[in-house]
């Protein structure tokens, strides 16, 4: 009938027209990058591609610290233009566990690049399908090795578990995230608030696998503590490559925004500018990354992280009482902030202060206190008995000593000593417990 | 000996005189004939199940791939159905089952058994030539469209992504604070005004229902000789305008708790997306209290009329009496009556007094009893009738064989341990789509094609009308009967992401399966809908009484004119008697008609 | 007629397919609870295929019934009295035949005589927030200096009878443990006491059964019975963790990782 062979036209058309349209996640530059110049976005949009990739074809730049993810192995055989490799891995369930990721992961021969990539790999055979240039240049006995499908892993559970909240790029603008009043982190200054190293250090790789195991209590962040951690390390290497590249980014922005700003740059000639871009950049990308791998690699450094050098003060009434004197002098001024009782309305909550990240004695227009990312910041009530960074004493140590990066909270170590440090901890610890009104807690 | 099909009696009824023709606006616009009314309600309704099933394919799609964007649809709508990286956003899923259960419930099914069923029906079943309120009719219909409009807007007001996300339970606290969730500010009230539309249209019809009903019926149509419909539409017209209030009701409270800052449903001392704590002094189970008082009473608004419609057709397909008339009759009446005193079985895990648990219970185990009569009486029937296989037929055996399993799944619902383990797995989903579909959706599918001549004058394509039935049924129970095993692997409703949880990882194929029958089940749909539009144009002529079915609407022509019948009737006997010995040479024998003795 | 043998045949592979139950129920109550359920599977079949072979009948015969006119009947009531009460009797008695499981369960005056509690478990939009008393002492209604705190992983010790104080932090949250069969819904502005015992050492996965928000899918914790040694050993490194200092420990894999503990086997 007429009307049938209409109906099946209609569902072959929508279906046709449905598998092409996939819209895939796709990186975003930030907003010092879309300031500049269309040419100079362009530059900085290419170096990024071609350093980390897209997000659905990511690049390994080897020299970072990130454990991209390695099996190394042996071709035992070759035979029908298929390669048998036999990859070194833990347990033979690890290689068919990571068999997903490892689709589209890099496949180098003696080190070098060969232009293969995985297709597919059987852990029982060890047969290695590839695409990409010449297959044939897998020869027996080869030595080969498969990267990236660590970070592919990461990805993948990122996208499943993060990034509606945290953004594909990391900037902490997932969809989900205009609806809370404490915004998801934005990697991409590197700066990470609740750590265990110095404040002009990264974050280690352990500081990264807390906050995903503990979550961060009284925000929308929550605790993934049953995550195994595999995945939670994959998580991890996949949020600190977020990270490089968005400082990578920034550093592309500092290197050209003197000189391509719309202002710097707008009667130029195009073909001149891009060619000035192109002589500009060269090499700076590799200055880069030594930068972040330096950078990176010192917060893994033990030196780097901040230890107490006495061991906690007891807490008895009379270090309390130190710490609460210590609270409110003109010494430390924890109260212009916190207010005089803790509750997170100090003064400082209505004045107008520095500009976070900017000029030093530079105040901002609008009162309050604000974080590098711009948002507002509330100072801690500490009568809530809620610790976003930790509840153990060591972390109430290291917000002190060290400050919160990226907030007004600064860091104190230098002025104060370890013993006053203990005192205002052991004052802080004391602040939920008393005048205690009925069922305050949580 | 012969029948007359028609009494020659001319009556001129007093309130035509000096009735002046409306324009095109007042005829088939802002009608007040309750024929166009009908119809009014049954296009929109049948609209509004494509919107509610295209939200429900979102749904389980994100089931089926989860975080994967839609094809076509992704792109067709600019993004809508899938944000930052190709993927919904969870909150959006909380939106899609939301507005997908409310445009259900409030659009579609309410209003397609009340108001397009019902109002087309009541006055040609029971003789009378209109409502006992035109007017109040006319805006019964009319009040659906704010409540379309309030609901769309909802979805709108905060953005494209900004529907309510609270569930169609709307549960306070998440629904009474606005920091809560993603929608719980403008759109949340936008909804709940809605709901007040919904209502307000509902209780005017209810209250026309019940005028008419009571005082308009033709003479000899005793309370005892009303079709089953009339009595199911009848009871349904109570349950709304004793129940409806109180949702009403709640509603406003949560509306003033929302803008006005009363304290109804919050209580104290929470902290809220880092809000400063509440000031409290409400109980959320208040609102679960009163929401349920009348969403209980409310499935069986869902499901009464679809019973009485199907009593109607099966017994004019069977060409058999109704078996047992009168124990019907009572067991719509315990429905209802029992309805209103269940209501606490939704609520066994909320932390009420245990002690209500138990009452709860045994109302609730005895609600099934009167489903379980009403069943045994269709299929007594069946029993010894003349069966024509037609798509009218098809859909009410379905339908009987759907209550069944929806009815008796409830039974480990009522019982309160099992509840334990059922309360909010997909258990419960089961349950609801088998009463509420299986049961309520194919009984209009039949409903249609029945009374479709005498709406349009023209039958519809029974071939097509089959195939519909076979793809749906096919589709639905491959949706819903995986359901129940769902349930029992302890998978629980409204979760974007099941599988994140190890002991639901194997369920995804399943869910697969089920979501791949859910887009068959809406593709047969199409069939409908070209069924349904194409039979206006070139659907068989029909005459007065196709079906040979003995009730007063098959005496006035198809369609009926204005005042729907030419003689006013006179009713002698009840609608069921087919087969009867009194007629010697048919197989049915209509109410009107006078046995003339030899 | 021929789905409602599809529907049978699929019920029946449900188990082998893993369409079923999770586990076996771990707990006394969950067993019962599961004893119901085969109780009112069985009477159910019986009526699902009762009515269907009936309806199957009537529709095969009415179909074959080539008599000029059908049966002209209105009824019977006899038949009308024994489909009445034989089914009002079946659903009274499985009304009544479980009612203790719920007392027992709900009524705090029937709880057990000898129930430890264990921990207050706060639900909080996306998590669990769980807070023990410090090693060898008592639950207090209010937060404790030395009370112990974690997140998504409650501990108890197996075989023994536990009770759990539950709140809320913000919105409605439901404690749902699959394997334990139980669900108790976290009402704000209540503190609603749940008690539970488990039958063998394991991992209890525990999800969140009320709509709490965008995030109800992600509130994944576990409820892990061990035995009582080794709960208290896991206090006492929960109460070291917590008052660790820091001080001379600069390994930054030192006690800065957070360790989950796997479940033993279940048996």
């Amino acid at each position: 009938m007429r009307s049938y062979s209409h109906a099946l036209l209609v569902v072959a058309v929508l279906m046709a027209g449905g598998c092409q349209s996939q819209r895939a996640p796709e990186f975003v530059l930030n907003s010092q990058t879309k300031a500049l110049v269309p040419a100079a976005q362009d530059a900085v949009r290419n170096e990024l591609q071609s350093a980390f990739g897209t997000p659905t074809k990511l690049t390994v730049w080897e020299s970072l610290p990130v454990d991209f993810g390695k099996f190394e192995g042996k071709v035992t055989s070759v035979s029908d233009g298929r390669a048998f490799v036999k990859l070194a891995v833990a347990s033979p369930n690890a290689a068919a566990r990571r068999l997903p990721e490892m689709k589209g992961a890099a496949v180098k021969i003696k080190g070098a690049d060969s232009g293969l990539v995985v297709a597919s790999y059987n852990a029982e055979t060890g047969a290695l399908g590839t695409t990409g240039s010449d297959a044939a240049v897998l020869t027996a006995d080869a030595d080969v090795s498969v990267i990236g499908d660590g970070l592919q892993f990461g990805r993948d559970l990122y996208l499943r578990h993060c990034m509606h909240c945290h953004g594909v790029s990391g900037d902490g603008d997932g969809p989900t995230a205009k609806y809370f009043a404490v915004r998801p982190r934005d990697y991409r200054k590197g700066t990470f608030k609740f750590t265990s190293t110095k404040p002009t250090i990264r974050p280690s790789r352990d500081d990264i696998k807390r906050i995903i195991k503990l979550g961060v209590p009284g925000t929308y962040m929550p605790s993934f503590m049953l995550l195994p951690d595999d995945e939670v390390i994959a998580i991890g290497e996949y949020v600190r490559w977020l990270a490089m590249r968005g400082e990578l980014e920034n550093k592309l922005d500092v290197e050209l925004g003197n000189d391509y700003s719309p202002d710097a740059a707008k009667d130029r000639q195009l073909k001149e500018v891009k060619q000035e871009i192109e002589s500009k950049l060269s090499g700076k990308v590799t200055e880069f990354g030594t930068e972040l791998t330096e950078d990176w690699n010192n917060a893994e450094d033990e030196g780097n992280v901040v230890t107490p050098v006495t061991a906690r003060v007891p807490s008895d009434a009379d270090s309390i009482e130190r710490g609460r004197k210590l609270f409110i002098s003109d010494k430390v001024k924890c109260f212009s902030c916190h207010g005089e009782t803790g509750r997170g309305n100090g003064v400082s909550t209505e004045d107008f202060n520095d500009i976070p990240g900017g000029k030093p004695g530079e105040k901002s227009k609008v009162a309050g206190l604000f974080d590098i990312w711009g948002n507002v910041v509330k100072p801690r009530d500490l009568t809530t008995g809620i610790y976003r960074g930790g509840r153990r004493p060591v972390d109430i140590y290291r917000r002190i000593a060290a400050g919160i990066k990226g907030t007004p909270m600064q860091a104190f170590g230098g002025s104060l000593k370890d013993e006053e440090i203990w005192d205002i901890t052991n004052y802080v610890f004391s602040l939920p417990y008393q005048n205690k009104p009925a069922a305050k807690h949580h | 000996m012969s029948n007359s099909h028609a009494v020659a009696v001319q009556e001129h009824q007093d309130h035509h005189a000096g009735h002046h023709e409306p324009g095109f606006i007042g005829k088939y616009v802002f009608s007040k004939d309750h024929k166009i009314i009908g119809i009014q309600f049954l296009m929109t309704t049948l609209l509004m199940l494509l919107v509610g099933g295209a939200l429900a394919l979102g749904v389980r799609f994100q089931l089926a791939w989860p975080w994967r964007a839609m094809p076509l649809i992704h792109t067709l709508t600019g993004g809508l159905f899938g944000s930052e990286g190709g993927q919904i956003s969870p909150e959006f899923y909380t939106m899609l089952f939301t507005m997908h259960a409310s445009v259900m419930i409030f659009l579609v099914i309410i209003p397609i058994l009340a108001g397009a069923f019902g109002n087309f029906l009541i006055p040609l079943m029971i003789g009378a030539d209109d409502m006992a309120f035109p007017t109040l009719n006319m805006l019964s219909y009319w009040f659906m469209w704010p409540a379309i409009f309030c609901f769309g807007l909802s979805f709108t007001i905060g953005g494209l992504n900004a529907a309510p996300a609270n569930g169609w339970t709307s549960y306070p606290v998440l629904s009474a604070v606005v920091d809560a969730s993603p929608s719980a500010g403008a759109p949340q009230t936008w909804w709940l005004i809605g709901l007040t539309f919904v209502g307000v249209s509902s209780m005017m019809g209810s209250v026309n229902y019940m005028t008419t009903i009571i005082n308009m019926r033709a003479p000899g149509m005793t309370l005892f000789r009303m079709p089953l419909t009339i009595w199911s539409m009848f009871i349904t017209a109570i349950l709304q305008a004793f129940a409806l209030p109180v949702l009403t009701a709640a509603g406003f409270m949560l509306v003033a708790e929302r803008t006005l800052g009363f304290k109804f449903f919050v209580p104290g001392n929470l902290v809220i997306n880092d809000g400063a704590p509440t000031i409290g002094g409400g109980q959320p189970l208040l609102w679960q209290h009163l929401f349920w008082f009348y969403s209980h009473p409310a499935v069986y608004i869902m499901l009464l009329p679809a019973m009485g419609m199907v009593s109607d057709m099966l017994a004019c397909k069977v060409r058999k009496p109704i078996f047992g008339y009168k124990p019907m009759v009572y067991s719509m009446a315990a429905i209802a009556g029992l309805g209103f005193i269940v209501w606490g079985h939704h609520m066994f895990t909320s932390g009420m007094n245990p002690a209500l648990g138990m009452t709860f219970m045994i109302s609730t185990m005895m609600i099934a009893l009167p489903s379980a009569v009403k069943v045994f009486n269709w299929i007594g029937t069946i029993w010894g009738g003349k069966i024509s296989f037609d798509t009218v037929t098809l859909n009410c055996v379905a339908f009987i064989s759907m209550f069944i399993v929806g009815g008796l799944s409830g039974i480990w619902m009522a019982s309160v341990p099992t509840d334990i383990y059922f309360h909010d797995t997909y258990y419960i989903v089961a349950h609801f789509h088998y009463v509420l579909f299986g049961a309520t959706l194919f009984g209009c599918f039949g409903a249609i094609p029945f009374w479709y001549p005498k709406m349009f004058g023209r039958k519809m394509n029974d071939t097509l009308g089959k195939l519909h039935f076979l793809l749906t049924f096919i589709g639905f129970n491959g949706t819903f009967f995986p359901m129940h095993m769902l349930g029992i692997a302890g998978f629980p409703r409204r979760y974007a992401d099941p599988y994140i949880h190890p002991y639901m990882e194997h369920l995804l194929p399943m869910n697969r399966f089920m979501t791949l029958c859910a887009i068959l089940m809406g593709l047969a749909q199409l069939i409908l809908i070209y069924n349904f539009v194409s039979s206006w144009f070139i659907g068989e002529r029909a005459s007065r009484n196709p079906w040979n079915a003995n009730g007063l609407e098959w005496t006035a022509p198809s369609p009926p004119g204005h005042g729907n019948f030419d003689i006013a009737p006179i009713c002698y006997r009840g609608p069921y008697e087919y087969s009867s010995p009194l007629n010697p040479s048919d197989d049915f024998l209509m109410q009107t008609d006078q046995i003339v003795a030899r | 007629m021929f789905w409602p043998i599809v529907a049978i045949v699929v019920l029946a592979i449900s188990p082998a397919m893993g369409w079923w139950f999770p586990t076996e129920a771990f707990s006394p109550l969950g067993k019962q609870i599961d004893n119901l359920f085969y109780m009112i599977l069985i009477i159910v079949g019986i009526t699902f295929i009762g009515t269907h072979i009936g309806l199957g009948y009537v529709l095969w015969k009415g179909v074959d019934n080539k008599a000029p006119k059908a049966w002209f009947s209105h009824g019977s009531h006899n038949l009308e009295m024994l489909w009445s009460i034989a089914p009002a009797g079946i659903l009274m008695f499985i009304s009544l035949y479980q009612l203790d499981v719920w007392t027992k369960y709900r009524v705090q005056s029937k709880f057990p005589k000898d129930m430890i509690t264990v921990a207050e478990v706060t639900a909080r939009q996306f998590e669990w927030r769980i807070r023990y008393p410090a090693p060898g002492k008592k639950l207090q209604p209010t937060p404790q200096p030395d009370d112990l705190y974690t997140v998504n992983d409650l501990h108890v010790p197996v075989n023994q009878r536990i009770l759990i104080r539950l709140r809320s932090g913000d919105v409605q949250h439901s404690f749902f443990v699959p394997g334990l069969r139980i669900k108790q819904d976290a009402v704000p502005g209540t503190i609603i006491p749940v008690w539970f015992e488990t039958l063998a050492e394991g991992d209890y996965d525990l999800t969140c059964a009320e709509l709490c928000g965008w995030g109800h899918y992600k509130m994944r914790g576990r409820v892990l019975a061990q035995r009582e040694s080794e709960y208290h050993a896991y206090l006492k490194q929960l109460a070291a963790d917590q008052a660790y200092d820091g001080h001379g420990d600069a390994r930054t894999g030192g006690a800065d990782v957070v360790k989950v503990e796997k479940a033993t086997d279940k048996k």
